[in-house]
């Protein structure tokens, strides 16, 4: 016989079952996909928190003599700020969110390796930790992986800042390494009944193609990284100018965007928003496979990062860096524009995270623009690089992430937290980040037109001061921004009464069948899945007229 | 067989057959070539595994108009993974080994011993999760192997760690400092079992965490001492006084050094750069005579060295920065050798 | 709306299986990557500069066939102990995983040989780019075998713990593949120095 249907929330025994012994109040052994998601994402906020004191320090050490930041110290403070916001922060919190979110998306709760994502996450830990260390206690060599060209040499090899700055990045990258492939491989293998691959919610589809083609390209900088670290212990002369190809390798193996990664987070990005927009327009997305097929695009394209030649410097073209990554824009647009028709089919209910991924669309479109400014004020991308490429990165490749990262924690803060955080606060958290982001990235492409060098430290103009102070404005109000959402995460979240539902908003995926938060292990029972939004339909199976009894 | 994801991998793959092929063509780069042929061997090679992996997509197909109501599928508790301390503790390892390669080799061999502490605890918790370990596998386990060999291994290693790591700091401290540091770990010995001894009842979890916590201090200790070098002791002089050479801001502080020919001779060398700088003696017409160990600073060592050459003048300079860092270095006659 | 029992049919959700053996191919990729970067960069470096090996360097054959051979056999040892598990005769497999870790050390140490003598370290002047890619290749190696080893020295314990049998010998099968990874990531190296330099 048949079961008649109900909300599944409904039926998972609201009352917490009597929680498992070992289940003890110890994270450092924990193989708990949402506990290692949690130390992920606090991790991040706390390496975001730790690099900007650190910034302090190092720009405190050296602004006592006179006013002006001399140009080293620049440098490391450039270097700091770029790595640990892109690597420390960035990447760290959306491995976080997949972490604790994917397995529940797929209807396993739990991970595949659970034991390997732990690994990855200690060895992140103390990369990072090791990464402040290196920037506090010495002069790390140059200004670190974003600058297009090789690291100088130094006769007689490195110190020992610039090796462990070396080594701590290769222990974080093997840290993300590890926990993309535990992910990788719950979503293959781990999936629920009836959820074929195609039917994964486009988060954990993202993820699936983010850590697939991750997989590949971390590699290739750690091979990097051990190239350079040889070259600066020894003082060898691979990564000398005189050496004919170091460029060329130098660009593919280490420069952060020579590679496949700058893609990656927005790939990520992407597939979060995409479940974002669905959820509150109360429909699954237009074309579900065909969202899939534009986030594999996305990935495909982005190892156009390497098809640049050994001239790179010729091959470059400003905005995306390379012709064929120039094209991700297409898969991109068509997303959004996906986005605005599910908005449009569907019945939108509006919701604070959604300010978040308009937020992101205005960035883009702002980058879109000045690719064809770039294009007009030829600008140079790579050998005495502009300053737009500063705008580049903060509207482009990391300021949408970033948006969307915290739209994302405002959208599952229900569910990770048991308790909503305070759209008011959402809405503070989003003008402050989003001004914040645009304020800086418009400052930064001005001055590009101005004609002013990427790490510009003389013969500022008064104009081109005004810019500058217009970032600064921008990265303070960046910095408000990520506060509030701190404060707001904490405030709402140690709250005894509010606790949430198990689904606020009368969600589609499979997070969402179970209790706000989840038990340890994840579900009680899944529901069988019969198309990419399992509960959109099993709702409409139990509404429809003769479909439950 | 050929599953969805397998598909998804191998199309991958093809797509950077492509650009691998259009970068050989378009440009004069086989380095980007094999970079993306390469790339597309692994995504070939992954696609195999999920498709020889069994993860298929569970999904029964049902006609048109006749889908039976959809079933909850009981997930169950039994496949919650279970916690271990193992990661961290590998990850520590690890780490240790990567400070060690940036700062110095001790740490890299303390973080080796380390890993393979971890792998073994590792092993041990994977096998005692197998189904077939039971109680009585359990105990012809402990019988044959544990309790004959591993317990006095384990006990002697804990004595060598101990009591290499400590020497160590006492090495490394100066004299009264050592005599502190060795009273007051005695005494911290003495709070620590007096401690224990009168609350039996602590718990054996934060017992295992305070001991292994303090073995790793011990051993970080000991292994920073080691890394830092010896306080120096009374050493017998030969020749004509000890001889000081300082290395600072890729320069050395004298530019003349003198030897007795066939005497014992210390050279001490300080660095003071924090980059690799040595001493080395030619010829005037570069033939190389002699080359101390190069040191990274701050670091200071002792060449012991017997120059039996002719006497007269040479040069002396640091190998890596040959033209900057130079200085004369004059063999003198042994007294009483007859020579000139 | 009553409530009913959820769970029909299915029951409780088969142990998932094989999720070891994946993710051990998967990290395989990531190494073979690794190893396909530094071949490209040897490549590269090699295609633009006009002397190539440089002058000076002279290629030890004899080291280099060595530690060909040694990985093939140990490779072979490596698939033997599998297949003598699988059909349920672990004395032999255990020989097999014993005859592995002894190639893969005497592995270790050729690769160790050759890296000490190519006169690398803080003494030598002049470090070219030849040097320095060769000794990534030989560090990587040398890391992945090391590795490799401890693998198999793991999995044997449990063979002789009576715990790989023909039907769950799931943990073998990833060693193995790793095992093979290593071979085949030695290989790679010495037909891009070796061979077609």
């Amino acid at each position: 016989m048949t079961v008649l249907q109900e909300r599944p929330t409904v039926e998972t025994p609201a009352a917490p079952a009597s929680p498992a012994p070992s289940y003890a109040d110890v994270w450092l052994d924990t193989a708990d996909h949402k506990r290692l998601g949690l130390l992920f994402i606090y991790a991040s906020f706390l390496f975001v928190v730790a690099s900007g004191v650190a910034a302090l320090v190092v720009g405190a050490k050296q602004a006592s003599p006179g006013l002006n930041l001399s140009g080293t110290t620049f440098a490391r403070l450039y270097g700091l700020h770029t790595q640990s916001g892109v690597l420390l922060f960035l990447t760290a919190l959306w491995i976080g969110l997949a972490t604790y979110l994917v397995p529940l998306q797929i209807g396993a709760g739990r991970l595949a390796l659970p034991r390997l994502s732990a690994f990855g996450f200690w060895i992140y830990l103390f990369g990072g930790v090791c990464f402040l260390v290196s920037y506090l206690a010495g002069q790390v060599n140059g200004l670190g992986i974003t600058q297009s060209t090789p690291l100088a040499m130094v006769p007689g090899g490195a110190d020992t800042a610039t090796m462990l700055w070396i080594v701590s990045l290769a222990m974080v990258s093997v840290g993300f390494l590890l926990a993309s492939a535990s992910l990788v491989v719950t979503v293959a293998g781990l999936r629920t009944d009836g959820m074929t691959l195609l039917r994964v919610p486009a988060f954990s589809w993202a993820t699936l193609v983010a850590g697939a083609v991750g997989l590949l390209s971390t590699p290739v900088f750690l091979a990097g990284l051990l190239l350079l670290g040889l070259d600066q212990r020894f003082g060898g002369s691979l990564f000398a100018p005189s050496t004919n190809g170091s460029l060329a390798i130098w660009q593919r193996s280490v420069w952060l965007y020579g590679r496949p990664d700058v893609y990656l987070l927005t790939i990520v990005a992407v597939g979060a928003a995409s479940d974002l927009v669905a959820t509150h327009a109360h429909r699954p997305l237009l074309e579900h496979r065909a969202a899939l097929g534009l986030l594999t695009l996305m990935g495909v394209l982005s190892l156009g990062a390497w098809t640049g030649g050994p001239s790179v410097s010729q091959a470059v073209i400003v905005p995306t860096f390379n012709v064929v990554t120039a094209a991700v824009a297409v898969p991109l647009g068509l997303t959004v524009l996906m986005w605005l028709g599910t908005a449009a089919r569907g019945e939108p209910g509006f919701h604070v995270s959604l300010l978040f991924v308009l937020g992101a669309i205005g960035l883009w479109i702002s980058g879109a623009a000045n690719a064809v400014g770039a294009a007009l004020h030829h600008v140079n991308g790579v050998s005495g690089a502009s300053a737009w490429i500063a705008g580049n990165v903060h509207t482009v490749v990391v300021g949408p992430p970033t948006l969307i990262a915290f739209g994302a924690i405002y959208h599952w803060a229900p569910k990770i937290w048991g308790h909503p955080l305070r759209a008011a606060a959402g809405g503070l958290v989003f003008l402050a980040s989003f001004a914040g982001l645009a304020a800086t990235g418009l400052a930064y492409y001005f001055l590009g037109y101005n004609g002013a060098p990427l790490g510009q430290t003389t013969g500022i103009t008064s104009y081109q001061k005004g810019l500058y102070a217009v970032a600064e404005v921008g990265g303070v109000l960046l910095v408000i921004g990520v506060l509030v959402l701190l404060v707001d995460l904490v405030t709402s979240t140690s709250r005894g009464a509010d606790a949430a539902a198990d689904d606020p908003y009368r969600g589609l995926t499979l997070e969402w069948a179970t209790t706000s938060p989840p038990p340890r292990w994840g579900f009680d029972s899944v529901p069988e899945v019969r198309s990419e939004a399992p509960l959109y339909t099993l709702r409409q199976a139990t509404s429809a007229p003769g479909g439950t009894q | 067989m050929i599953n969805t994801a397998a598909k998804i991998e191998l199309g991958l793959a093809a797509a950077a057959l492509i650009m691998a092929i259009g970068v050989a063509v378009a440009f004069d780069d086989p380095g980007g070539f094999v970079l993306l042929f390469g790339v597309c061997i692994a995504m070939a090679l992954c696609g195999l595994a999920l498709a020889g992996s069994g993860f298929t997509d569970r999904a029964p197909r049902y006609p048109a108009g006749a889908e039976p109501p959809i079933q909850m599928v009981s997930a169950g508790r039994a496949g919650t993974p279970k916690a271990s301390p193992w990661p961290l503790a590998g990850a520590l390892a690890l780490g240790l080994v990567g400070l060690g390669v940036a700062v110095g080799h001790a740490l890299v061999i303390v973080g080796v011993i380390c890993g393979i502490l971890a792998a073994a605890g590792w092993l041990s918790q994977a096998w005692q999760e197998d189904p077939t370990f039971t109680a009585s596998e359990r105990s012809r386990i402990s019988e044959r192997l544990l309790s004959p060999v591993g317990l006095p291994l384990m006990a002697l290693s804990l004595i060598a760690i101990i009591v290499i790591s400590v020497s160590r700091v006492l090495l490394a401290l100066p004299r009264t400092g050592s005599i502190v540091v060795a009273f007051v770990l005695a005494v911290g010995v003495l709070i620590a079992f007096f401690a224990l001894s009168t609350r039996p009842n602590l718990a054996r979890r934060s017992l295992v965490f305070l001991s292994g916590f303090a073995v790793v201090a011990i051993v970080s200790a000991g292994s920073v001492s080691a890394a830092n070098g010896y306080r120096t002791f009374e050493h017998h002089e030969t020749g004509p006084g000890p001889i000081t050479v300082v290395a600072h801001n890729i320069s050395f502080s004298r530019k003349t050094i003198t030897v007795v020919a066939g005497q014992d001779t210390t050279i001490t060398f300080d660095n003071l750069d924090p980059i690799y700088h040595n001493v080395a003696v030619y010829s005037s017409s570069g033939q190389p005579f002699w080359a101390g160990e190069p040191i990274k600073g701050h670091r200071k060592i002792n060449y012991l060295h017997s120059f039996n050459m002719a006497p007269g003048t040479y040069t002396f300079r640091c190998d890596f920065h040959p033209t900057s860092m130079v200085g004369t270095f004059v063999v003198q006659a042994a007294p009483g050798s007859g020579a000139p | 709306m009553t409530t009913a029992p959820l769970a029909l049919g299915s029951g409780e959700r088969p142990r998932p299986r094989n999720l070891l053996n994946v993710g051990v191919l998967v990290v395989v990729t990531c190494g073979l990557a690794l190893f396909t970067t530094l071949i490209a960069a040897y490549v590269t470096v090699g295609h633009l500069a006009r002397h190539w090996p440089p002058p000076g360097v002279t290629i030890d054959v004899y080291t280099g066939n060595m530690l060909a051979i040694t990985a093939v056999m140990s490779a072979i040892t490596v698939e033997w102990a599998h297949y003598a598990v699988k059909h349920g005769d672990p004395a032999q497999g255990a020989w097999g995983l014993l005859l592995t870790a002894g190639f893969g050390a005497g592995f270790v140490l050729l690769l160790w040989q050759l890296g000490s003598k190519i006169g690398f370290g803080p003494g030598s002047s002049k470090i070219g780019p030849y040097a320095v890619i060769f000794f990534a290749m030989l560090v990587s190696s040398g890391a992945v075998a090391i590795l490799g080893v401890a693998a198999v020295i793991l999995v044997l314990a449990r063979v002789f713990g009576r715990q790989m049998t023909p039907t769950n010998s799931e943990m073998l099968r990833a060693v193995a593949w790793y095992w093979d990874f290593v071979v085949v990531a030695w290989l790679a190296v010495f037909s891009a120095v070796w061979l077609f330099t």
